[in-house]
């Protein structure tokens, strides 16, 4: 829930970084990697949930001289008499051990289901704060559901102190390795196994989101055998992600050979139950581990490109309106609009090949020629206002693509870009509620073959049931029938 | 008023430091100054947690904080001790977790202060010891 004043900023800055659709050009690759996914965007009888709740559940029923079985897995990590065991917390290998201990679930998993093509999920909790639907129903078709724990706080709901916009922002900016990642440990003069334990001190990153979320799970999350909960490798997931990301913006990796060449002697199993043994340096490029998380396009984002954009839409907010603003250099599209019953819908062309040069100009080199100030856009982005919702029970879901109009309505279609909720938005005054919505990485995932942009908002209760629209349909419509929605590329 | 008086009268004034946190009483320390602190252009403060109990039943997250002269305080973290189970200087290492800090700030005598929140209600057993708080130079900073 976020007031009218917050949701422009908050949306902007949240973007919509959920990685959606096909890539184009992977078709051309003769096996493309596994994409490791939002546990949110996947449908409960998606074939990576599934694949997912089968390995668990192999693992969990393994007897003695099956192989390595769901407990022996957690040992590794630690357990609840002995605390932690091999894995590293507080340090700077925190996070390649971490990133090598899920590989080999993912790995495992793969093997003991026949599924190859399987890609561990994660669960993005800055976007989505809650317990991910797939691990909080105790059965699932009618079965015991292995990802549930009962002992979890299933009803928790991750609050901004632990993973909102201002901590991830601080999580993201840091520019040093062992600022981001955890240091060193202190004296560390060697790669003896014992500094893999050692005590440095922990970034942004392990001891507020990482930390916090264990603790605050409950039942097995807060303690040294946290990976008894299925729940742990959504989270860690997540963590390995945000590395991911880290270094696609730009955020280099230690080149100590402290760090990159300790070995981790045997803490994993490999697929057959065999000891395995990363260093750092074995897990510096995730596609060669085989999955990716999306495109990584964002390296060494062109500082200016990102400047100019952002001055362009301080204008537009002052304006208020962009048709009001009109920057030098922005395009903004002319579009179609219609309200019907709870949907708003509107559609515009780009200027020819402007949307690719967006996609790709943030990552342009300084090196090449200038380009005119028309030319020198980079991001594409929906202002939408005069929203009107009845009272906070009301959301607003945004969907929008490119060439096809986005029909659906569910928030696991590809189309989705994000939701919008109010807070205290009925007691405000004229003029509705804004938001601004960045669809740059969301539309740069989707086939291009035009440039027309159809950006579609559904109204509808808050949590999406069914039960409470009835007598309420025409309150919900209100929402959006005075909508309207510029798009601007800066 | 005697240098010696006024040095008294100063020292009664001051803050009194704490290395003990719990839910009823924040620490509150002053951070040793590392030699290259001032010159940092990123510097980097570390808190270092010797012993910690956890509150039974419930959770427990640090609240860091930097208090300045000028009277302001500025929330620096909100940071979760992991795994959450009891420790102390002679069964573990210690913890230490760091943040960056306003440069400006310490010009301004800056004080740390370590809160101890819990969900839920009273944990009478609940501590966190901070052993140090110390400010200087971030990771491979040189000045």
């Amino acid at each position: 829930m976020i007031t009218r004043r917050e949701t422009l900023h908050r949306l902007f800055l949240g973007g919509a970084a959920v990685f959606v659709g096909t890539v184009p050009g992977v078709k051309a690759l003769a096996a493309p990697l596994p994409r490791r996914q939002e546990i949110n965007g996947l449908a409960l009888n998606s074939a990576t949930v599934q694949t997912l709740r089968d390995g668990v559940r192999i693992l969990k029923n393994r007897l003695p001289g099956q192989g390595p079985s769901w407990t022996d897995f957690s040992n590794i990590h630690g357990t609840a008499a002995g605390g932690f065991n091999k894995c590293p917390h507080g340090n700077w290998y925190f996070l390649p051990w971490h990133r090598a201990f899920l590989l080999s679930y993912e790995r495992m998993i793969r093997a003991v289901t026949g599924n190859s093509a399987f890609a561990m999920p994660y669960w993005d909790w800055a976007a989505n704060r809650t317990v991910p639907q797939a691990f909080k129903d105790a059965t699932y078709n009618g079965q015991t559901n292995p990802l549930y724990v009962a002992a979890r706080h299933n009803n928790y709901s991750i609050p901004d102190i632990y993973s909102g916009p201002t901590v991830m922002a601080n999580v993201y900016s840091q520019t040093n390795f062992e600022l981001f990642a955890s240091s060193r440990p202190m004296g560390q003069n060697n790669t003896n196994q014992s500094w893999i334990q050692g005590s440095g001190t922990q970034g942004t990153l392990e001891a507020t989101p990482h930390n916090n979320i264990h603790n605050k799970l409950g039942g097995y999350m807060p303690d040294g055998n946290s990976p008894m909960d299925p729940i742990f490798l959504m989270h860690h997931g997540n963590i390995d992600r945000i590395w991911w990301s880290w270094n696609c913006r730009g955020g280099v990796n230690s080149t100590d050979p402290l760090w990159r060449d300790m070995p981790f002697t045997n803490n994993y199993y490999n697929p057959n139950g065999s000891w395995a043994t990363y260093r750092p340096s074995d897990l510096l490029s995730i596609s060669t581990l085989g999955y990716t998380y999306g495109l990584c396009l964002v390296r060494r984002p062109y500082i200016p490109m990102r400047e100019l954009a952002n001055a362009r839409l301080i204008d537009i907010f002052r304006a208020g309106r962009a048709r009001l603003a009109r920057p030098a250099g922005a395009q903004l599209l002319q579009l179609r609009s219609r309200a019907n019953g709870a949907e708003f819908e509107a559609v515009g062309d780009a200027a020819p090949g402007s949307l690719r040069s967006a996609f790709s100009n943030l990552s342009r080199s300084p090196a090449l020629p200038r380009l005119t100030p028309a030319q020198s856009v980079s991001q594409v982005v929906a202002l939408i206002h005069n929203l009107t919702p009845p009272d906070d029970d009301v959301e607003v879901l945004v969907f929008a693509g490119i060439g096809r109009r986005p029909s659906a309505n569910d928030p696991r279609d590809p189309s989705f870009v994000t939701s919008i909720g109010f807070f205290g938005a009925h007691a405000h005054g004229h003029g509705g509620v804004s938001a601004s919505i960045d669809l740059t990485e969301h539309l740069r995932t989707m086939p291009a073959g035009t440039d027309q942009i159809h950006v579609r908002l559904v109204a509808r209760p808050a949590g999406g049931g069914e039960s409470s629209l009835r007598g309420r349909a025409r309150a919900v419509q209100q929402t959006v029938t005075q909508a309207e929605v510029e798009v601007v590329i800066v | 008023m005697s240098a010696s008086l006024l040095a008294l009268l100063l020292l009664a004034a001051a803050p009194a430091e704490s290395h003990l946190a719990t839910p009823a009483s924040p620490a509150l320390l002053r951070p040793v100054m590392d030699a290259g602190a001032r010159c940092s252009a990123n510097p980097q403060l570390t808190v270092v947690l010797s012993a910690f109990t956890p509150p039974r039943g419930s959770h427990a997250t640090l609240v860091v904080s930097l208090r300045t002269g000028d009277g302001r305080t500025t929330e620096l973290g909100h940071v979760g001790v992991y795994p959450e189970r009891a420790f102390s200087a002679s069964t573990a290492q210690p913890m230490r977790f760091g943040f960056a800090v306003p440069r400006r700030a310490l010009a301004l005598d800056p004080m740390i202060v370590v809160a101890m929140t819990i969900d839920g209600g009273p944990a009478p057993d609940a501590r966190a010891v901070i052993a140090e708080a110390r400010i200087g130079l971030a990771p491979q900073e040189r000045c």
